[in-house]
């Protein structure tokens, strides 16, 4: 099941947070690269290099570069996972309106994070609490926050209206991004340790041009070990969220909820310094007001509904 | 109530195995909603929440909805009769009856404490002054609770308001749990003039707004990223170590050396890396144009004629139970809109109604009060006819 997507109605990078992690992924190749070269030339101090040599050599550079730029995709994500949402002031707020788009971004870890996603927005789409900080829809949508930003208003993507995407986290977001950089560190290291395990078991540690294949295939397991010890790690975590995810909801019955429903969601406002936008993120409580089409009704129809489920006069849910 | 998934399977396999039996529910998907297959399951925990509330003039508003200051929801008695807040008696008790809802179909509203208080007479008090606090029990709806207090209002004369707020721990909707009961009834032929007092909610300036800036220096993404990447790299380099040491020595020398190489460049890199960003975020401008904020200390008022038809369920109506209704009678506030100075801690503006001077039904003039574009508080004036 897909998540729900909004564009930027003017300005603004939804793709910024990607960048960051390649950022990430080239910082650790290139210290890799070093560390590659610096160890072949302390194998071959003073020795001439002859072709072959120089082919290893050019072999242990990239595979170190790859093995750390594998070990900075899984460590960066991590970091950048936890570092991109920035709080606002005051940090809870209450909105209501249309669900434009409800979704769920499904799918395996770190490419879908398994978040529910929806997109708040139509002509009834108001702020209801706080009602003693001054703010309005609009700066709820592009307000930087404290420390974060920028923030640039966004669209639904489908029906065009103006959104406030909104999110609840899913546990497999979080443990699989931990697993990943976890599993991508230990399995370099294993790697390693396994490559050199292996050059001891073969004898050619230390003879000549043995040192540098000896450091190749330690290049080669340090890479190969980071991609599986991440991917497993990220398999793992993935799979331990699923399970918390599912206990967290253990006793109790969800609610379908598809576009054209009217909600109030309450909940952390952050701006996502990953997509430029702001988000309640996490969803703390929600209630379904109705599901009534609202996308194409009437604000006034609508609007009366939220008020009247808001003082009590009529219940929250689908009507039986 | 509250049903739960298990509740809704029965059979041996719930009786004998509970919570087992869940479990395979889980993994053999069993739908999680009422409705079967979903398109997206919203989590239960999160979105079957009780909600217990009130009549809220403050939410309505926020809506953009008309209200009334006579809150259907709180009474104040004495000897059963209902009072106005402003024409209350010094020194002499009241009961105060306040009926809390639950907007929840199915979790009950349990443990609700129910604040009681005072504010002076007017709008935008901010002086409160507690007089109980309460705790109901609210059924699902359409099931309500009332909870009464005694009050001996306070020995110097006053005119008061009524603030009822709820607080629940796990509350659906914490938007919908202020409500005000602000009254006055005045007898009165034409012209009457009435005096509102509006307090002024930041008399010590308006609060900062705190906003953007950054980025900053995240010293965590130094210590638990760069730092590792470099502990990596440095043990790598385990061959510039002494050579008297063993190799674990020096790959765990080497991996220490890294981690604080990398951290102090990482530390040095990210702060100039964040120093650039602003000054180009900055220098490009690429930022949003600041939304146009309504000054703090701007002060609007309207007036209108609104009455609230109580009901509730599908014989709530609400295209009729929120039609807004302009002033019965010509009325006006003045001034209106006005400006707080620095340091004014409240204005007394006057209610002007060209009541006519013949017999007829009373009119109700509900004067709604925003400051800096949010609802600050009103009151509801009812003026009856013959008066002088």
């Amino acid at each position: 099941m897909a998540g729900c997507t909004v564009v930027h109605e003017g300005p603004g990078d939804k793709d910024a947070g990607e960048g960051r992690v390649i950022g990430w992924v080239l910082g650790g190749a290139a210290l890799g690269g070093i560390a590659g070269y610096l160890s072949a030339a302390a194998a071959v101090a003073g020795a001439a290099v002859t072709p072959l040599g120089a082919l290893i050599i050019a072999g242990i550079i990239g595979f170190t570069a790859l093995g750390l730029g594998i070990v900075g995709f899984f460590v960066g994500f991590a970091v950048n996972w936890f570092d991109r949402l920035f709080a606002h002031t005051p940090s809870t707020i209450t909105m209501a309106g249309c669900i434009l788009c409800a979704g769920k971004n499904t799918g395996f870890p770190p490419w879908n994070d398994n978040d529910w996603t929806f997109n708040l927005g139509g002509e009834t789409l108001a702020l209801l609490a706080p009602t003693d900080a001054s703010l309005t829809v609009d700066e709820i949508r592009n307000r930087d926050a404290p420390e974060g930003g920028p923030a640039f208003p966004v669209i639904d993507a489908s029906s065009r209206q103006a959104a406030l995407h909104s999110e609840i986290s899913s546990h497999i977001g979080d443990y699989a991004a931990v697993g990943g950089a976890i599993g991508s560190v230990a399995g370099a290291i294993g790697g390693a340790l396994a490559g050199a395990a292996l050059c001891v078991a073969l004898g050619i540690a230390t003879f000549g041009i043995g040192a540098l294949v000896c450091l190749l295939i330690v290049a080669i397991a340090i890479a190969v070990g980071a991609a599986a010890g991440g991917l497993l790690g990220d398999a793992i975590g993935a799979a331990a969220g699923w399970i918390a995810d599912e206990l967290s909801d253990f006793d109790e019955q969800g609610e379908a909820i598809t576009r054209g429903c009217l909600m109030t969601l309450s909940g952390r406002w952050v701006t996502d310094s990953s997509h430029q936008w702001n988000e309640i993120h996490d969803i703390e409580s929600a209630q379904l007001i109705e599901c009534n089409e609202c996308i194409d009704a009437t604000g006034k129809a609508s609007g009366g509904l939220i008020a009247a489920v808001g003082i009590g006069r009529h219940p929250t849910g689908r009507d039986p | 109530m509250a049903v739960t998934a298990l509740e809704h399977r029965g059979g041996f396999c719930k009786q004998k195995l509970g919570r087992l039996c869940r479990i395979w529910d889980i993994i053999t998907r069993e739908p999680k909603t009422p409705e079967g297959d979903p398109c997206v399951r919203f989590p239960g925990h999160i979105i079957r929440k009780p909600d217990p509330c009130i009549y809220s003039q403050f939410l309505l508003m926020q809506l953009k909805r008309p209200v009334t200051w006579d809150n259907p929801d709180v009474r104040i008695l004495r000897g059963g009769v209902e009072q106005n807040t402003y024409n209350l008696t010094a020194g002499t008790d009241y009961t105060i009856d306040v009926t809390v809802h639950n907007s929840s179909r199915d979790k009950s509203a349990d443990g609700t404490v129910v604040h009681v208080r005072w504010i002076e007479f007017g709008a935008g008090g901010q002086t409160r002054n507690p007089i109980a606090t309460l705790s109901a029990d609210v059924p699902i709806w359409p099931g309500t609770t009332s909870v009464t207090t005694n009050w001996r209002t306070p020995d110097t004369p006053g005119h008061y308001c009524i603030e009822i707020e709820l607080v629940h721990p796990n509350d659906a909707n914490p938007a919908n749990n202020r409500g005000w009961n602000n009254t006055q009834v005045h007898a009165a032929n034409s012209p009457v003039t009435r005096p509102i007092r509006i307090f002024n909610r930041y008399p010590k300036g308006c609060p900062p707004i705190k906003e953007g800036g950054g980025p900053y220096l995240r010293p965590e993404r130094v210590f638990l990223g760069w730092g590792v990447l470099g502990a990596l790299a440095g043990a790598y380099l385990h061959h510039y170590g002494p050579q008297t040491w063993g190799v674990f020595e020096r790959v765990a020398a080497g991996a220490l050396l890294g981690y604080v190489i990398s951290v102090a460049i990482g530390l040095v890199s990210e702060w100039v890396y964040a120093w650039i960003k602003r000054r180009r975020k900055d220098r490009d401008g690429k930022r949003p144009p600041e939304p146009e904020r309504i000054p703090c200390h701007l002060v609007e008022i309207d007036v209108d004629s609104y009455e609230f038809t109580d009901d509730v369920g599908k014989t709530f109506d609400t295209d009729t139970a929120f039609d807004d209704k302009a002033a019965v009678w010509p009325a006006r506030v003045e001034p209106n809109p006005f400006m707080f100075a620095d340091d004014e801690v409240y204005r007394d503006v006057e209610l002007l109604v060209d009541a006519p001077d013949t017999p007829g039904p009373d009119g109700v003039f509900n004067v709604n009060v925003r400051q800096g574009g949010v609802p600050a508080g009103g009151v509801t004036v009812r003026i009856t006819r013959g008066g002088t």
